[in-house]
Protein backbone atom coordinates (compact mmCIF):
# COMPACT_ATOMS: atom_id res chain seq x y z
CA UNK A 1 0.00 0.00 0.00
CA UNK A 2 2.73 2.40 1.06
CA UNK A 3 4.68 1.56 -2.06
CA UNK A 4 1.74 2.45 -4.27
CA UNK A 5 1.35 5.77 -2.51
CA UNK A 6 4.98 6.63 -3.07
CA UNK A 7 4.70 5.63 -6.70
CA UNK A 8 1.73 7.89 -7.32
CA UNK A 9 3.41 10.79 -5.57
CA UNK A 10 6.49 10.37 -7.74
CA UNK A 11 4.33 10.10 -10.83
CA UNK A 12 2.47 13.29 -9.96
CA UNK A 13 5.71 15.16 -9.33
CA UNK A 14 7.20 13.92 -12.62
CA UNK A 15 4.10 14.90 -14.56
CA UNK A 16 3.99 18.30 -12.89
CA UNK A 17 7.63 18.83 -13.74
CA UNK A 18 6.92 17.94 -17.36
CA UNK A 19 3.69 19.77 -17.90
CA UNK A 20 3.64 22.87 -15.68
CA UNK A 21 6.23 24.74 -17.78
CA UNK A 22 4.28 23.92 -20.92
CA UNK A 23 1.11 25.05 -19.25
CA UNK A 24 2.76 28.34 -18.18
CA UNK A 25 3.83 29.01 -21.73
CA UNK A 26 0.33 28.37 -23.00
CA UNK A 27 -1.08 30.74 -20.38
CA UNK A 28 1.44 33.50 -21.05
CA UNK A 29 0.84 33.34 -24.78
CA UNK A 30 -2.70 34.59 -24.19
CA UNK A 31 -1.60 37.37 -21.85
CA UNK A 32 -2.17 40.91 -22.97
CA UNK A 33 0.82 42.26 -20.97
CA UNK A 34 3.94 43.24 -22.85
CA UNK A 35 6.27 40.88 -21.02
CA UNK A 36 6.19 37.19 -20.28
CA UNK A 37 4.53 37.38 -16.89
CA UNK A 38 2.09 35.74 -14.57
CA UNK A 39 -0.56 36.48 -13.31
CA UNK A 40 -2.44 37.48 -16.42
CA UNK A 41 -3.22 41.07 -17.23
CA UNK A 42 -5.99 40.27 -19.63
CA UNK A 43 -6.81 38.00 -22.52
CA UNK A 44 -5.33 38.67 -25.94
CA UNK A 45 -4.63 36.83 -29.17
CA UNK A 46 -2.40 39.61 -30.49
CA UNK A 47 0.85 37.69 -29.90
CA UNK A 48 -0.20 35.06 -32.38
CA UNK A 49 -0.63 37.78 -34.93
CA UNK A 50 2.76 39.17 -34.05
CA UNK A 51 4.40 35.86 -34.88
CA UNK A 52 3.28 36.17 -38.46
CA UNK A 53 4.18 39.85 -38.53
CA UNK A 54 7.78 39.03 -37.68
CA UNK A 55 9.66 38.47 -40.94
CA UNK A 56 12.56 36.76 -39.27
CA UNK A 57 10.35 34.21 -37.45
CA UNK A 58 8.24 33.41 -40.51
CA UNK A 59 11.17 33.01 -42.86
CA UNK A 60 13.12 30.93 -40.33
CA UNK A 61 10.07 28.74 -39.79
CA UNK A 62 9.93 28.14 -43.52
CA UNK A 63 13.66 27.38 -43.61
CA UNK A 64 13.39 24.97 -40.72
CA UNK A 65 10.38 23.11 -42.10
CA UNK A 66 11.94 22.79 -45.53
CA UNK A 67 15.28 21.76 -44.07
CA UNK A 68 13.73 19.17 -41.76
CA UNK A 69 11.63 17.77 -44.59
CA UNK A 70 14.54 17.51 -47.02
CA UNK A 71 16.98 16.11 -44.46
CA UNK A 72 14.46 13.56 -43.20
CA UNK A 73 13.60 12.37 -46.70
CA UNK A 74 17.23 12.05 -47.75
CA UNK A 75 17.96 10.42 -44.40
CA UNK A 76 15.17 7.90 -44.95
CA UNK A 77 16.39 6.94 -48.41
CA UNK A 78 20.03 6.62 -47.36
CA UNK A 79 18.99 4.98 -44.09
CA UNK A 80 16.86 2.43 -45.92
CA UNK A 81 19.75 1.46 -48.16
CA UNK A 82 22.07 1.13 -45.16
CA UNK A 83 19.49 -0.87 -43.28
CA UNK A 84 18.98 -3.28 -46.18
CA UNK A 85 22.70 -3.83 -46.59
CA UNK A 86 23.23 -4.32 -42.88
CA UNK A 87 20.34 -6.71 -42.26
CA UNK A 88 20.65 -8.79 -45.42
CA UNK A 89 24.34 -9.56 -45.04
CA UNK A 90 24.81 -9.98 -41.31
CA UNK A 91 28.34 -10.34 -40.02
CA UNK A 92 31.14 -8.53 -38.26
CA UNK A 93 31.48 -5.95 -41.00
CA UNK A 94 27.75 -5.23 -40.93
CA UNK A 95 27.66 -4.64 -37.20
CA UNK A 96 30.70 -2.41 -37.55
CA UNK A 97 28.86 -0.44 -40.24
CA UNK A 98 25.80 -0.19 -38.01
CA UNK A 99 27.93 1.30 -35.24
CA UNK A 100 29.47 3.64 -37.76
CA UNK A 101 26.11 4.88 -38.99
CA UNK A 102 24.88 5.36 -35.45
CA UNK A 103 27.96 7.29 -34.37
CA UNK A 104 26.70 10.78 -35.38
CA UNK A 105 24.19 10.51 -32.55
CA UNK A 106 27.05 10.00 -30.08
CA UNK A 107 29.33 12.78 -31.26
CA UNK A 108 28.33 16.19 -29.82
CA UNK A 109 26.45 18.23 -32.40
CA UNK A 110 28.73 21.18 -31.80
CA UNK A 111 31.69 19.07 -32.97
CA UNK A 112 29.86 17.80 -36.02
CA UNK A 113 28.89 21.32 -36.95
CA UNK A 114 32.42 22.63 -36.51
CA UNK A 115 34.04 19.78 -38.43
CA UNK A 116 31.55 20.00 -41.28
CA UNK A 117 32.08 23.73 -41.47
CA UNK A 118 35.83 23.29 -41.72
CA UNK A 119 35.67 20.44 -44.20
CA UNK A 120 32.69 21.20 -46.43
CA UNK A 121 32.63 24.95 -46.41
CA UNK A 122 36.20 26.06 -45.85
CA UNK A 123 37.99 23.17 -47.51
CA UNK A 124 35.62 22.05 -50.29
CA UNK A 125 34.04 25.50 -50.77
CA UNK A 126 30.62 23.91 -50.80
CA UNK A 127 27.59 26.20 -50.85
CA UNK A 128 26.28 26.77 -47.34
CA UNK A 129 22.75 25.63 -48.18
CA UNK A 130 23.97 22.24 -49.33
CA UNK A 131 26.31 21.95 -46.37
CA UNK A 132 23.40 22.69 -44.04
CA UNK A 133 21.28 19.97 -45.62
CA UNK A 134 24.15 17.50 -45.51
CA UNK A 135 24.81 18.34 -41.87
CA UNK A 136 21.20 17.70 -40.98
CA UNK A 137 21.16 14.45 -42.95
CA UNK A 138 24.03 13.39 -40.73
CA UNK A 139 22.05 14.38 -37.66
CA UNK A 140 18.96 12.37 -38.68
CA UNK A 141 20.63 9.38 -40.30
CA UNK A 142 21.18 7.37 -37.09
CA UNK A 143 17.45 7.43 -36.36
CA UNK A 144 16.37 6.08 -39.71
CA UNK A 145 19.17 3.49 -39.84
CA UNK A 146 18.36 2.19 -36.39
CA UNK A 147 14.58 2.13 -36.77
CA UNK A 148 14.50 0.81 -40.33
CA UNK A 149 17.06 -1.91 -39.69
CA UNK A 150 15.16 -3.19 -36.68
CA UNK A 151 11.98 -3.01 -38.78
CA UNK A 152 13.64 -5.03 -41.54
CA UNK A 153 14.94 -7.58 -39.07
CA UNK A 154 11.43 -8.24 -37.82
CA UNK A 155 10.11 -8.62 -41.33
CA UNK A 156 9.88 -12.25 -42.47
CA UNK A 157 12.34 -12.69 -45.33
CA UNK A 158 10.41 -15.54 -46.87
CA UNK A 159 7.58 -13.19 -47.85
CA UNK A 160 10.02 -11.68 -50.32
CA UNK A 161 10.77 -15.11 -51.72
CA UNK A 162 7.08 -15.90 -51.82
CA UNK A 163 6.47 -12.75 -53.86
CA UNK A 164 9.25 -13.79 -56.21
CA UNK A 165 7.75 -17.22 -56.79
CA UNK A 166 4.51 -15.45 -57.68
CA UNK A 167 6.14 -13.42 -60.43
CA UNK A 168 7.90 -10.44 -58.85
CA UNK A 169 11.50 -9.65 -59.60
CA UNK A 170 13.68 -8.59 -56.67
CA UNK A 171 12.77 -4.93 -56.80
CA UNK A 172 9.06 -5.52 -57.30
CA UNK A 173 9.06 -7.96 -54.42
CA UNK A 174 10.69 -5.40 -52.18
CA UNK A 175 8.36 -2.59 -53.18
CA UNK A 176 5.15 -4.61 -53.14
CA UNK A 177 5.71 -6.75 -50.11
CA UNK A 178 8.51 -5.55 -47.85
CA UNK A 179 7.93 -1.79 -48.00
CA UNK A 180 4.26 -1.94 -46.97
CA UNK A 181 5.32 -4.07 -44.05
CA UNK A 182 7.83 -1.36 -43.08
CA UNK A 183 5.28 1.44 -43.07
CA UNK A 184 5.14 1.89 -39.27
CA UNK A 185 8.95 1.88 -39.10
CA UNK A 186 9.08 4.49 -41.87
CA UNK A 187 6.64 6.76 -40.09
CA UNK A 188 8.40 6.64 -36.75
CA UNK A 189 11.79 7.09 -38.43
CA UNK A 190 10.44 10.10 -40.31
CA UNK A 191 8.93 11.62 -37.21
CA UNK A 192 12.08 11.25 -35.13
CA UNK A 193 14.23 12.56 -37.98
CA UNK A 194 11.99 15.53 -38.57
CA UNK A 195 11.84 16.51 -34.92
CA UNK A 196 15.59 16.13 -34.46
CA UNK A 197 16.40 18.19 -37.51
CA UNK A 198 13.81 20.80 -36.54
CA UNK A 199 15.24 21.07 -33.03
CA UNK A 200 18.88 21.10 -33.98
CA UNK A 201 20.84 24.17 -33.02
CA UNK A 202 24.58 23.31 -32.94
CA UNK A 203 24.94 22.01 -36.50
CA UNK A 204 22.76 24.77 -37.91
CA UNK A 205 24.73 27.39 -36.02
CA UNK A 206 27.88 26.65 -38.01
CA UNK A 207 26.29 26.01 -41.38
CA UNK A 208 23.28 28.30 -41.63
CA UNK A 209 25.14 31.14 -43.27
CA UNK A 210 24.52 34.87 -42.98
CA UNK A 211 21.00 36.16 -43.22
CA UNK A 212 19.51 32.71 -42.96
CA UNK A 213 18.14 31.37 -39.70
CA UNK A 214 16.57 28.17 -38.54
CA UNK A 215 13.62 28.54 -36.23
CA UNK A 216 15.21 27.55 -32.90
CA UNK A 217 18.05 29.96 -33.60
CA UNK A 218 15.69 32.75 -34.59
CA UNK A 219 13.67 32.18 -31.45
CA UNK A 220 16.78 32.47 -29.31
CA UNK A 221 17.72 35.67 -31.09
CA UNK A 222 14.26 37.09 -30.73
CA UNK A 223 14.05 36.48 -27.02
CA UNK A 224 17.40 38.10 -26.52
CA UNK A 225 16.04 41.44 -27.69
CA UNK A 226 12.30 41.19 -27.10
CA UNK A 227 11.01 39.81 -23.85
CA UNK A 228 7.41 39.58 -25.03
CA UNK A 229 5.06 36.60 -25.36
CA UNK A 230 5.50 36.26 -29.14
CA UNK A 231 7.80 33.32 -28.61
CA UNK A 232 5.26 31.81 -26.22
CA UNK A 233 2.61 32.08 -28.90
CA UNK A 234 4.95 30.49 -31.43
CA UNK A 235 5.73 27.69 -28.99
CA UNK A 236 2.03 27.03 -28.49
CA UNK A 237 1.58 26.77 -32.24
CA UNK A 238 4.51 24.39 -32.49
CA UNK A 239 3.05 22.26 -29.71
CA UNK A 240 -0.26 22.23 -31.50
CA UNK A 241 1.46 21.23 -34.73
CA UNK A 242 3.32 18.39 -32.99
CA UNK A 243 0.07 17.20 -31.48
CA UNK A 244 -1.63 17.12 -34.88
CA UNK A 245 1.40 15.36 -36.28
CA UNK A 246 1.26 12.69 -33.61
CA UNK A 247 -2.48 12.15 -33.96
CA UNK A 248 -2.09 11.68 -37.72
CA UNK A 249 0.73 9.19 -37.29
CA UNK A 250 -1.17 7.35 -34.61
CA UNK A 251 -4.16 7.13 -36.94
CA UNK A 252 -2.10 5.88 -39.85
CA UNK A 253 -0.08 3.28 -37.98
CA UNK A 254 -3.06 2.63 -35.70
CA UNK A 255 -5.34 1.63 -38.56
CA UNK A 256 -2.45 -0.31 -40.01
CA UNK A 257 -2.23 -2.26 -36.79
CA UNK A 258 -5.99 -2.69 -36.62
CA UNK A 259 -6.09 -4.32 -40.01
CA UNK A 260 -3.25 -6.63 -39.06
CA UNK A 261 -4.44 -7.63 -35.62
CA UNK B 1 8.46 -40.56 -69.23
CA UNK B 2 9.81 -38.16 -66.70
CA UNK B 3 8.35 -34.67 -66.62
CA UNK B 4 11.12 -32.96 -64.70
CA UNK B 5 14.73 -33.97 -64.41
CA UNK B 6 17.41 -32.79 -62.03
CA UNK B 7 20.79 -33.84 -63.39
CA UNK B 8 24.09 -33.86 -61.49
CA UNK B 9 23.06 -30.95 -59.30
CA UNK B 10 25.74 -29.57 -57.01
CA UNK B 11 25.16 -26.86 -54.45
CA UNK B 12 27.61 -25.27 -52.09
CA UNK B 13 27.26 -22.31 -49.74
CA UNK B 14 30.93 -21.57 -49.36
CA UNK B 15 32.43 -23.05 -52.56
CA UNK B 16 34.16 -25.75 -50.50
CA UNK B 17 31.63 -27.97 -48.81
CA UNK B 18 28.95 -29.40 -51.05
CA UNK B 19 25.42 -29.35 -49.68
CA UNK B 20 24.19 -31.41 -52.62
CA UNK B 21 26.46 -33.81 -54.46
CA UNK B 22 25.69 -35.11 -57.93
CA UNK B 23 22.02 -35.12 -57.23
CA UNK B 24 19.77 -36.79 -59.80
CA UNK B 25 16.02 -36.83 -59.50
CA UNK B 26 13.18 -37.57 -61.89
CA UNK B 27 9.78 -36.05 -61.39
CA UNK B 28 6.87 -37.75 -63.13
CA UNK B 29 3.86 -35.87 -64.39
CA UNK B 30 1.00 -35.61 -61.92
CA UNK B 31 2.75 -37.42 -59.09
CA UNK B 32 3.29 -36.41 -55.51
CA UNK B 33 7.00 -36.89 -54.91
CA UNK B 34 8.34 -36.52 -51.38
CA UNK B 35 11.81 -35.63 -50.26
CA UNK B 36 12.33 -37.31 -46.92
CA UNK B 37 15.28 -37.14 -44.60
CA UNK B 38 16.65 -35.85 -41.31
CA UNK B 39 17.16 -32.10 -40.91
CA UNK B 40 20.25 -30.85 -42.67
CA UNK B 41 20.14 -33.60 -45.29
CA UNK B 42 19.63 -31.15 -48.15
CA UNK B 43 15.96 -31.75 -48.87
CA UNK B 44 14.94 -28.12 -48.49
CA UNK B 45 17.99 -27.10 -50.52
CA UNK B 46 16.85 -29.42 -53.29
CA UNK B 47 13.42 -27.83 -53.21
CA UNK B 48 14.94 -24.35 -53.35
CA UNK B 49 17.03 -25.38 -56.34
CA UNK B 50 13.88 -26.57 -58.10
CA UNK B 51 12.09 -23.33 -57.16
CA UNK B 52 14.99 -21.26 -58.44
CA UNK B 53 15.60 -19.63 -55.06
CA UNK B 54 19.09 -21.05 -54.93
CA UNK B 55 21.90 -21.09 -57.43
CA UNK B 56 23.57 -24.33 -58.36
CA UNK B 57 27.30 -24.80 -58.77
CA UNK B 58 26.78 -27.45 -61.42
CA UNK B 59 24.08 -29.51 -63.05
CA UNK B 60 20.87 -28.86 -64.93
CA UNK B 61 17.15 -28.84 -64.36
CA UNK B 62 14.79 -29.58 -67.21
CA UNK B 63 11.02 -29.38 -66.90
CA UNK B 64 8.63 -30.48 -69.59
CA UNK B 65 11.39 -30.37 -72.20
CA UNK B 66 12.41 -26.85 -71.23
CA UNK B 67 15.77 -26.04 -69.68
CA UNK B 68 15.01 -24.25 -66.41
CA UNK B 69 18.52 -24.17 -64.98
CA UNK B 70 19.04 -20.46 -65.53
CA UNK B 71 15.45 -19.25 -65.56
CA UNK B 72 15.05 -16.80 -62.64
CA UNK B 73 12.58 -17.66 -59.93
CA UNK B 74 9.95 -15.10 -60.94
CA UNK B 75 9.74 -16.47 -64.45
CA UNK B 76 9.44 -20.15 -63.49
CA UNK B 77 5.80 -19.94 -62.51
CA UNK B 78 5.94 -22.63 -59.85
CA UNK B 79 3.72 -22.55 -56.80
CA UNK B 80 5.63 -22.63 -53.55
CA UNK B 81 4.24 -23.10 -50.05
CA UNK B 82 6.75 -22.12 -47.38
CA UNK B 83 7.13 -23.61 -43.95
CA UNK B 84 6.26 -20.27 -42.36
CA UNK B 85 3.44 -19.80 -44.93
CA UNK B 86 4.95 -16.39 -45.81
CA UNK B 87 1.58 -14.70 -46.22
CA UNK B 88 1.71 -10.98 -46.94
CA UNK B 89 0.61 -9.38 -43.66
CA UNK B 90 -0.62 -6.14 -45.19
CA UNK B 91 -2.96 -7.83 -47.66
CA UNK B 92 -6.32 -9.47 -47.09
CA UNK B 93 -6.71 -13.17 -47.80
CA UNK B 94 -8.33 -12.30 -51.12
CA UNK B 95 -5.43 -10.05 -52.14
CA UNK B 96 -2.90 -12.60 -50.94
CA UNK B 97 -4.40 -15.25 -53.20
CA UNK B 98 -4.81 -12.78 -56.06
CA UNK B 99 -1.21 -11.58 -55.82
CA UNK B 100 0.21 -13.92 -58.45
CA UNK B 101 -2.68 -13.23 -60.79
CA UNK B 102 -2.29 -9.47 -60.50
CA UNK B 103 1.40 -9.89 -61.36
CA UNK B 104 0.16 -11.60 -64.52
CA UNK B 105 -2.11 -8.60 -65.25
CA UNK B 106 -5.28 -10.66 -65.23
CA UNK B 107 -8.45 -8.56 -65.32
CA UNK B 108 -10.46 -8.05 -62.14
CA UNK B 109 -13.44 -10.23 -63.01
CA UNK B 110 -11.35 -13.20 -64.04
CA UNK B 111 -9.14 -12.76 -60.96
CA UNK B 112 -12.12 -12.75 -58.63
CA UNK B 113 -13.55 -15.83 -60.29
CA UNK B 114 -10.31 -17.78 -59.98
CA UNK B 115 -9.63 -16.63 -56.43
CA UNK B 116 -13.11 -17.61 -55.31
CA UNK B 117 -12.95 -20.96 -57.04
CA UNK B 118 -9.62 -21.76 -55.41
CA UNK B 119 -10.89 -20.55 -52.04
CA UNK B 120 -13.81 -22.95 -52.43
CA UNK B 121 -11.51 -25.85 -53.21
CA UNK B 122 -9.34 -25.09 -50.18
CA UNK B 123 -12.30 -24.36 -47.93
CA UNK B 124 -11.49 -20.75 -47.02
CA UNK B 125 -14.26 -18.96 -48.92
CA UNK B 126 -15.64 -17.31 -45.78
CA UNK B 127 -12.28 -15.84 -44.76
CA UNK B 128 -11.51 -13.96 -47.98
CA UNK B 129 -11.89 -10.50 -46.43
CA UNK B 130 -9.85 -11.27 -43.32
CA UNK B 131 -6.18 -10.58 -42.76
CA UNK B 132 -3.58 -13.30 -42.16
CA UNK B 133 -3.18 -12.35 -38.47
CA UNK B 134 -6.84 -13.12 -37.92
CA UNK B 135 -6.50 -16.73 -39.10
CA UNK B 136 -5.49 -19.92 -37.34
CA UNK B 137 -2.48 -21.96 -38.44
CA UNK B 138 -4.54 -24.39 -40.51
CA UNK B 139 -6.40 -21.58 -42.23
CA UNK B 140 -3.16 -19.76 -43.04
CA UNK B 141 -1.87 -23.00 -44.48
CA UNK B 142 -4.87 -23.19 -46.78
CA UNK B 143 -4.40 -19.58 -47.85
CA UNK B 144 -0.75 -20.28 -48.69
CA UNK B 145 -1.82 -23.33 -50.65
CA UNK B 146 -4.50 -21.41 -52.54
CA UNK B 147 -2.06 -18.63 -53.33
CA UNK B 148 0.39 -21.13 -54.78
CA UNK B 149 -2.26 -23.05 -56.73
CA UNK B 150 -4.29 -20.22 -58.19
CA UNK B 151 -1.57 -19.35 -60.70
CA UNK B 152 -1.97 -22.86 -62.15
CA UNK B 153 1.68 -23.72 -61.63
CA UNK B 154 3.51 -26.34 -63.63
CA UNK B 155 4.91 -27.60 -60.38
CA UNK B 156 3.76 -27.27 -56.79
CA UNK B 157 6.52 -27.17 -54.19
CA UNK B 158 5.74 -27.69 -50.52
CA UNK B 159 8.41 -27.05 -47.91
CA UNK B 160 7.45 -28.87 -44.69
CA UNK B 161 4.00 -27.36 -44.93
CA UNK B 162 2.59 -29.29 -42.00
CA UNK B 163 5.35 -28.92 -39.44
CA UNK B 164 3.81 -25.88 -37.75
CA UNK B 165 0.45 -27.54 -37.18
CA UNK B 166 -0.72 -29.65 -34.25
CA UNK B 167 -0.93 -33.42 -34.66
CA UNK B 168 -4.61 -33.68 -35.45
CA UNK B 169 -4.68 -30.82 -37.91
CA UNK B 170 -1.63 -32.30 -39.59
CA UNK B 171 -3.39 -35.51 -40.51
CA UNK B 172 -6.41 -33.56 -41.70
CA UNK B 173 -4.30 -31.16 -43.79
CA UNK B 174 -2.23 -33.87 -45.41
CA UNK B 175 -5.41 -35.56 -46.58
CA UNK B 176 -6.63 -32.20 -47.87
CA UNK B 177 -3.37 -31.62 -49.72
CA UNK B 178 -3.48 -35.08 -51.28
CA UNK B 179 -7.11 -34.59 -52.29
CA UNK B 180 -6.49 -31.22 -53.91
CA UNK B 181 -3.35 -32.50 -55.57
CA UNK B 182 -5.23 -35.39 -57.13
CA UNK B 183 -8.22 -33.26 -58.05
CA UNK B 184 -6.06 -30.78 -59.94
CA UNK B 185 -3.63 -33.44 -61.14
CA UNK B 186 -0.76 -31.17 -60.28
CA UNK B 187 2.82 -32.42 -60.12
CA UNK B 188 3.99 -31.86 -56.58
CA UNK B 189 7.27 -32.02 -54.70
CA UNK B 190 6.82 -32.27 -50.96
CA UNK B 191 9.57 -31.88 -48.38
CA UNK B 192 9.16 -33.48 -44.98
CA UNK B 193 11.05 -35.16 -42.16
CA UNK B 194 8.01 -37.09 -40.99
CA UNK B 195 8.08 -40.63 -42.34
CA UNK B 196 4.46 -41.48 -41.63
CA UNK B 197 3.21 -38.26 -43.20
CA UNK B 198 5.37 -38.85 -46.20
CA UNK B 199 4.51 -42.52 -46.83
CA UNK B 200 0.82 -41.93 -46.37
CA UNK B 201 0.37 -39.42 -49.18
CA UNK B 202 3.29 -39.82 -51.60
CA UNK B 203 3.33 -41.63 -54.90
CA UNK B 204 7.08 -41.85 -54.66
CA UNK B 205 9.55 -41.00 -51.94
CA UNK B 206 13.15 -39.90 -52.31
CA UNK B 207 15.06 -40.57 -49.11
CA UNK B 208 17.98 -38.23 -48.64
CA UNK B 209 20.94 -38.10 -46.34
CA UNK B 210 23.98 -35.81 -46.40
CA UNK B 211 23.09 -34.31 -49.75
CA UNK B 212 22.60 -37.62 -51.52
CA UNK B 213 19.43 -39.37 -52.61
CA UNK B 214 19.80 -42.90 -51.27
CA UNK B 215 16.62 -44.42 -52.58
CA UNK B 216 13.79 -43.11 -54.70
CA UNK B 217 10.84 -45.42 -55.06
CA UNK B 218 7.21 -45.96 -54.17
CA UNK B 219 6.47 -46.12 -50.44
CA UNK B 220 5.51 -49.78 -50.81
CA UNK B 221 8.81 -50.67 -52.48
CA UNK B 222 10.83 -48.80 -49.87
CA UNK B 223 8.86 -50.44 -47.14
CA UNK B 224 9.40 -53.90 -48.64
CA UNK B 225 12.95 -53.54 -49.83
CA UNK B 226 15.09 -50.77 -48.32
CA UNK B 227 18.52 -50.46 -49.93
CA UNK B 228 20.65 -49.71 -46.90
CA UNK B 229 20.75 -50.02 -43.15
CA UNK B 230 19.71 -46.45 -42.44
CA UNK B 231 16.57 -46.68 -44.56
CA UNK B 232 15.85 -50.17 -43.22
CA UNK B 233 15.98 -48.87 -39.65
CA UNK B 234 13.91 -45.87 -40.70
CA UNK B 235 11.07 -48.05 -41.99
CA UNK B 236 11.05 -50.42 -39.04
CA UNK B 237 13.47 -53.23 -39.86
CA UNK B 238 15.43 -54.76 -37.01
CA UNK B 239 17.75 -57.70 -36.40
CA UNK B 240 20.75 -56.65 -38.44
CA UNK B 241 23.04 -59.66 -38.70
CA UNK B 242 25.22 -61.23 -41.39
CA UNK B 243 23.59 -63.69 -43.81
CA UNK B 244 25.39 -66.57 -42.15
CA UNK B 245 23.54 -65.97 -38.88
CA UNK B 246 20.25 -66.11 -40.75
CA UNK B 247 21.27 -69.34 -42.47
CA UNK B 248 21.98 -70.76 -39.03
CA UNK B 249 18.38 -70.00 -38.10
CA UNK B 250 17.10 -71.82 -41.15
CA UNK B 251 16.47 -68.99 -43.61
CA UNK B 252 17.67 -69.68 -47.15
CA UNK B 253 19.64 -66.51 -47.82
CA UNK B 254 22.72 -66.53 -49.98
CA UNK B 255 25.88 -64.43 -49.94
CA UNK B 256 27.49 -62.77 -46.94
CA UNK B 257 25.82 -59.37 -46.91
CA UNK B 258 24.08 -57.74 -43.96
CA UNK B 259 20.52 -58.99 -43.54
CA UNK B 260 17.56 -57.76 -41.59
CA UNK B 261 13.95 -58.58 -40.95
CA UNK B 262 10.94 -56.99 -39.27
CA UNK B 263 10.13 -58.28 -35.79
CA UNK B 264 6.72 -59.47 -37.02
CA UNK B 265 8.20 -61.66 -39.79
CA UNK B 266 9.92 -64.09 -37.48
CA UNK B 267 7.99 -67.12 -36.32
CA UNK B 268 8.52 -67.92 -32.68
CA UNK B 269 7.79 -71.39 -31.21
CA UNK B 270 7.98 -72.79 -27.70
CA UNK B 271 10.84 -75.11 -26.91
CA UNK B 272 14.36 -74.90 -28.27
CA UNK B 273 17.72 -73.34 -27.54
CA UNK B 274 16.96 -69.61 -27.34
CA UNK B 275 15.82 -67.71 -24.28
CA UNK B 276 13.28 -64.88 -23.92
CA UNK B 277 15.01 -61.99 -22.15
CA UNK B 278 12.51 -59.13 -22.20
CA UNK B 279 8.82 -58.94 -22.93
CA UNK B 280 7.09 -55.68 -23.95
CA UNK B 281 3.36 -55.26 -24.42
CA UNK B 282 2.44 -53.50 -27.68
CA UNK B 283 -1.35 -53.57 -27.47
CA UNK B 284 -2.24 -56.10 -30.14
CA UNK B 285 0.92 -58.15 -29.75
CA UNK B 286 3.95 -58.67 -27.57
CA UNK B 287 7.51 -57.87 -28.46
CA UNK B 288 10.24 -60.14 -27.17
CA UNK B 289 13.96 -59.70 -26.94
CA UNK B 290 15.36 -63.17 -27.46
CA UNK B 291 19.00 -64.04 -26.95
CA UNK B 292 19.98 -66.15 -29.92
CA UNK B 293 23.38 -67.50 -30.92
CA UNK B 294 24.12 -64.47 -33.13
CA UNK B 295 23.01 -61.94 -30.52
CA UNK B 296 19.78 -60.36 -29.37
CA UNK B 297 16.83 -60.72 -31.77
CA UNK B 298 13.68 -58.60 -31.64
CA UNK B 299 10.55 -60.59 -32.39
CA UNK B 300 6.91 -59.68 -32.14
CA UNK B 301 4.20 -62.25 -31.81
CA UNK B 302 0.50 -62.52 -31.08
CA UNK B 303 0.95 -65.88 -29.30
CA UNK B 304 -1.74 -66.34 -26.67
CA UNK B 305 -1.04 -66.90 -23.86
CA UNK B 306 2.16 -64.87 -24.16
CA UNK B 307 5.59 -66.35 -23.55
CA UNK B 308 7.19 -65.87 -20.18
CA UNK B 309 10.58 -64.27 -19.60
CA UNK B 310 13.18 -67.03 -19.36
CA UNK B 311 11.17 -69.43 -21.52
CA UNK B 312 13.05 -71.48 -24.11
CA UNK B 313 12.00 -70.82 -27.72
CA UNK B 314 12.97 -71.43 -31.35
CA UNK B 315 13.12 -68.60 -33.90
CA UNK B 316 12.59 -69.13 -37.61
CA UNK B 317 12.79 -66.05 -39.84
CA UNK B 318 10.60 -66.27 -42.96
CA UNK B 319 13.02 -66.54 -45.86
CA UNK B 320 11.07 -64.34 -48.28
CA UNK B 321 10.85 -61.55 -45.71
CA UNK B 322 14.56 -61.32 -45.06
CA UNK B 323 16.10 -58.31 -46.78
CA UNK B 324 19.71 -58.51 -47.90
CA UNK B 325 21.06 -54.96 -47.80
CA UNK B 326 23.28 -53.60 -50.53
CA UNK B 327 22.19 -56.38 -52.87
Amino acid sequence: MYKHHLLSVITIIACAFLFIPLLLIIITSFNSADTISIPLDGFSLSWFGKVFASRSLVSSLRTSLLLALLASCIGLVVGLMCAIAITRKPGKFSSFCLDLFLSPSLIPGIVIGYVLFLFLVVRLKMKLDYALILGHVLVVLPYSVRILSSGLKECDETIEEAAMTLGCNRIQAFVKVVLPDLKPAFLSAFMLSFINSFNNIPVSMYLKGPGKNTLPYAMMNYIEYNYDPTVSALSVMLMGLTLVFMVIIDRVTGTGKGSRA
Amino acid sequence: MSYGELRDIEVSYDKKNLILKDLNLDIRKGELLSLLGPSGCGKTTTLRVIAGLMDTAAGSFVLDGQDMTHVPVHKRGFGVVFQSYALFPHLSVRDNIAFGLSMRKLDKKETDRKVEKMADICGIREYLERFPKQLSGGQRQRVALSRALVIEPKLLLLDEPLSNLDAQLRIQMRTTIKKIQQELGITTVFVTHDQEECFSISDRVAIMDKGIIMQCDSPEAIYRKPVNEMIARFVGFKNFYPAASYRAMGAQVSGDGLCCIRPSDITIRKGGGETVEVRTYLGNSYQYEVSATCGSMTVSSTLDPPLEVGEKVTLSPQTEKVVILGA
